[in-house]
């Protein structure tokens, strides 16, 4: 399977030299499609201090079909969705963007970098977006309280993570018309 | 027509005969006057009446019709009707034997022209809605509960009890006239009665149900408690149950779905997000077509090419081409193995570095690609800049009408998001077509129907999906043919900004949605007898099921 075989190459592209705050791990190293991806929050935003754990699929047709990039970890931001599933909004993997030149590096630095400069005007969390723009100490706030919350310690990539608590779900209200950009 | 009343008569049983004059409407006993001709007017133009064939009626001298009007079409309980033989109707329906109630027709509830001051005189407008809506959810449901009900157990034809403890189902008829066209007049029949339960078991019926949920008498005259309270627990439970169900799928915010309207933000998003996993793919780049693919330039990499490397890679695969291999150049001169090149070209007609089509032509009109795929991002020649602010007024104002079916309404004002606005006109066209045909609320006028519902971004300009300067994009972006040197960020500048076209869609216009339905409501419980909710709410309530699709989304979240 000739995607394997590309997906090898990055893989070692991304284990040999490994970008910054980025660490790439296979869950199963008979199984190149399933990464799991350890993201630590870059330093000077809300996220610093913090290991939020990504998981890629890469399904077989790939690189023709984008990957799937979801957080396992429960992140405070506007364009992941504040539940269990961590769908991210990301132009780069909506399939109508998606290009096989792009590779699975610039992906994950597209991630990282969205930790970075939120974008709230493409939200899938809209109640955070509109705090982010209006209310930036608050959004800093509630971030850093999640990161405090779940991205402290070891990262889990698959253990259940159990319900929101009461209040987390309001902001879901934009989450519709966003969703778009989280199922790419 | 013998048991008439002939109070303005001769009577006829009395073995005389009587005649009559059509021309005078006067009428003698044929004894009293011996010739066949009128003795006040002299007419010949008389008749002999006899029981079976009473021309007096003809001349309205008969008793008079009830109502006095126009509007006498229909039966109703209580008055005398234009056919006299239906008026026996009523009487059999209220010893009707279970199990064999009659469902009534949605054509008996007609609109009347005659207005009854009797029921609407000491109504508000609010008590008239809600009378309405209360009518209108017995006649759709609660005669369908009624008449699926099991036989009780006292038989197909229970010995006649007292009335006061009877097992049967009873049937009553109430005519409303609290229309919110003023003049509306609707028959209700309810029927209530002992449905596989104990006849003693009282349950809310219809007419209690509603007014405890209303808090408000509104049946008064729907007949009297003994009749109506004899509905057995589980058939009234049930019933009850189901109402229940329907008002809490009208006013809970989490599944305001009414048929195709939603109420909310969240039943919106649950109707976007099963489209949206319905056809997930349908925004992007439609296939090559053979002839396409078969017609690209095959070549042997060159020196040329290659620039001032040894080797390059094809960024499919990112296996090394050497010099002397053959690739595949696409007409934006990036080239790739064939064989890679060709599977992606198989499923989209972009270069997959560049974006461009591979061929001529196809983005002006895309002659072999179907409706859904006619509004296509790669466009070389986009006319918007990303940064181009469009008015969102159209959009709004549409947006609002279609979902809102109150006519009555003036939409709202849209509110001002210059500052968020980045999307060109046809861009809201698209969205706003998109959004109606989830809405179900008709076609735009100016779209071909798309039904999916990934609008966010779909037609978003892009700087992934870069204009007619690509070359300098792809260069940017550390993905240009035969560079393998992207080790560093080639996101930082351009990503922004797509991630800042792409996809703003539905957050945003669910906004709008938000505020207008709030204002809607507003309006509507100000205006209160404004004709238009609860014409809408008859019109769709029939088709109030769709509110599974919610099911979905919980799934997916």
């Amino acid at each position: 399977m000739s995607s394997q075989k590309r997906i090898a190459k990055e893989l070692v592209e991304c284990t040999a030299s490994p970008p910054t705050g980025i660490t790439v791990s296979l869950p199963n190293d008979s199984d190149v499609h399933k990464w799991h991806v350890v993201l630590d929050g870059p330093e000077g935003t809300a996220y610093a201090g913090g290991r939020f754990g990504l998981v890629v699929s890469l399904p077989i047709e790939y690189p023709f079909k984008a990957p799937a990039v979801t957080f396992a970890t429960r992140i405070y931001h506007p364009n992941v969705t504040n539940d269990s599933l961590g769908s991210i909004c990301l132009g780069l993997l909506k399939s109508e963007n998606w290009k096989p030149s792009t590779r699975l590096l610039s992906v994950l630095e597209a991630v990282r970098n969205l930790l970075a400069e939120p974008q709230p005007d493409d939200p899938l969390e809209a109640r955070i977006a509109d705090e982010y723009r209006r209310d930036r100490r608050e959004f800093d706030k509630n971030a850093r309280s999640y990161v405090a919350r779940y991205a402290k310690g070891p990262v889990k990539f698959d253990a259940p993570r159990g319900e929101p608590a009461a209040g987390e779900r309001e902001g879901n209200g934009g989450d519709g018309g966003g969703a778009s950009g989280g199922r790419a | 027509m013998a048991s008439i009343t002939r109070n303005n008569h001769l009577g006829v049983a009395g073995g005389r005969e009587v005649v009559f004059c059509h021309a005078c409407e006067n009428e003698w006993y044929r004894d009293e006057h011996g010739s066949l001709t009128c003795p006040s007017c002299e007419s010949s133009f008389i008749e002999i009446v006899d029981t079976g064939n009473d021309p007096r009626g003809i001349h309205g001298l008969q008793t008079p019709v009830a109502g006095g009007g126009s509007g006498n079409y229909f039966r109703r309980p209580g008055s005398s009707d234009s056919d006299p033989d239906e008026g026996d109707i009523n009487d059999h329906l209220y010893e009707q034997p279970p199990g064999a109630s009659p469902r009534p027709s949605p054509f008996e509830e007609v609109l009347h022209g005659a207005r009854d001051d009797r029921d609407t005189a000491n109504m508000t407008e609010g008590d008239a809605i809600m009378r309405r809506f209360t009518e209108m959810l017995m006649n759709d449901f609660g005669a369908v509960g009624a008449a699926g009900g099991a036989p009780g157990p006292g038989g197909l034809f229970p010995p006649p009890a007292d009335p006061a403890n009877q097992t049967g189902p009873r049937v009553h008829h109430t005519t409303w006239r609290a229309g919110p066209f003023g003049g509306a007049q609707t028959r209700v029949t309810i029927t209530t009665g002992n449905f596989g339960g104990p006849p003693d078991g009282a349950a809310p019926t219809f007419g209690a149900l509603f007014g405890q949920l209303f808090g408000n008498p509104l049946m008064p005259g729907v007949g009297d408690p003994n009749q109506r309270n004899r509905g057995g627990p589980e058939g009234g439970v049930g019933l009850a149950a189901g109402i229940q169900e329907i008002l809490t799928s009208l006013f809970n915010p989490a599944s305001a779905v009414a048929g195709d309207a939603v109420f909310t933000q969240e039943a919106l998003d649950r109707i976007i997000s099963n489209l949206m996993e319905a056809s997930p793919q349908t925004n992007a780049a439609p296939p090559a077509t053979q002839s396409a693919i078969d017609n690209l330039e095959k070549k042997s990499l060159s020196q040329e090419m290659l620039g001032t490397d040894a080797k390059a890679e094809c960024t499919i695969c990112i296996d090394e081409i050497n010099k002397g291999d053959e690739v595949v150049v696409l007409p934006c001169k990036h080239w790739y193995h064939g064989e890679c090149v060709v599977l992606w070209l198989k499923e989209h007609n972009t270069c997959p570095i560049c974006r461009k089509a591979i061929e001529a032509g196809i983005n002006n009109n895309n002659s072999n690609n179907n409706s859904q795929q006619s509004q296509q991002p790669p466009q070389p020649q986009q006319p918007h800049p990303p940064s181009n602010p469009s008015p969102t007024t159209p959009t709004s104002a549409s947006v609002s009408s279609a979902f809102f079916p109150f006519s009555a309404f003036n939409p709202p004002t849209p509110h001002p998001r210059n500052e968020r606005s980045a999307r060109s006109q046809r861009e809201n066209a698209d969205r706003l077509s998109a959004i109606r045909n989830l809405g179900g609320a008709g076609g735009g006028a100016d779209s071909s129907p798309r039904p999916d519902a990934q609008t966010g971004g779909s037609n978003s300009p892009s700087p992934m999906t870069p204009p007619g300067s690509w070359p300098g994009f792809t260069t940017a972006m550390g993905e240009g043919a035969g560079s393998s040197s992207g080790g560093n960020n080639p996101y930082g500048g351009p990503w922004r900004g797509m991630g800042g076209a792409s996809g703003r869609a539905g957050g945003e216009s669910g906004e709008w949605l938000e505020r207008q339905e709030q204002q809607q409501q507003q309006q509507q419980q100000q205006s209160g007898g404004g004709g238009g909710p609860l014409g809408w709410l008859r019109d769709h309530f029939g088709r109030a099921s769709g509110n599974g699709s919610g099911s979905e989304r919980d799934r997916r979240r």
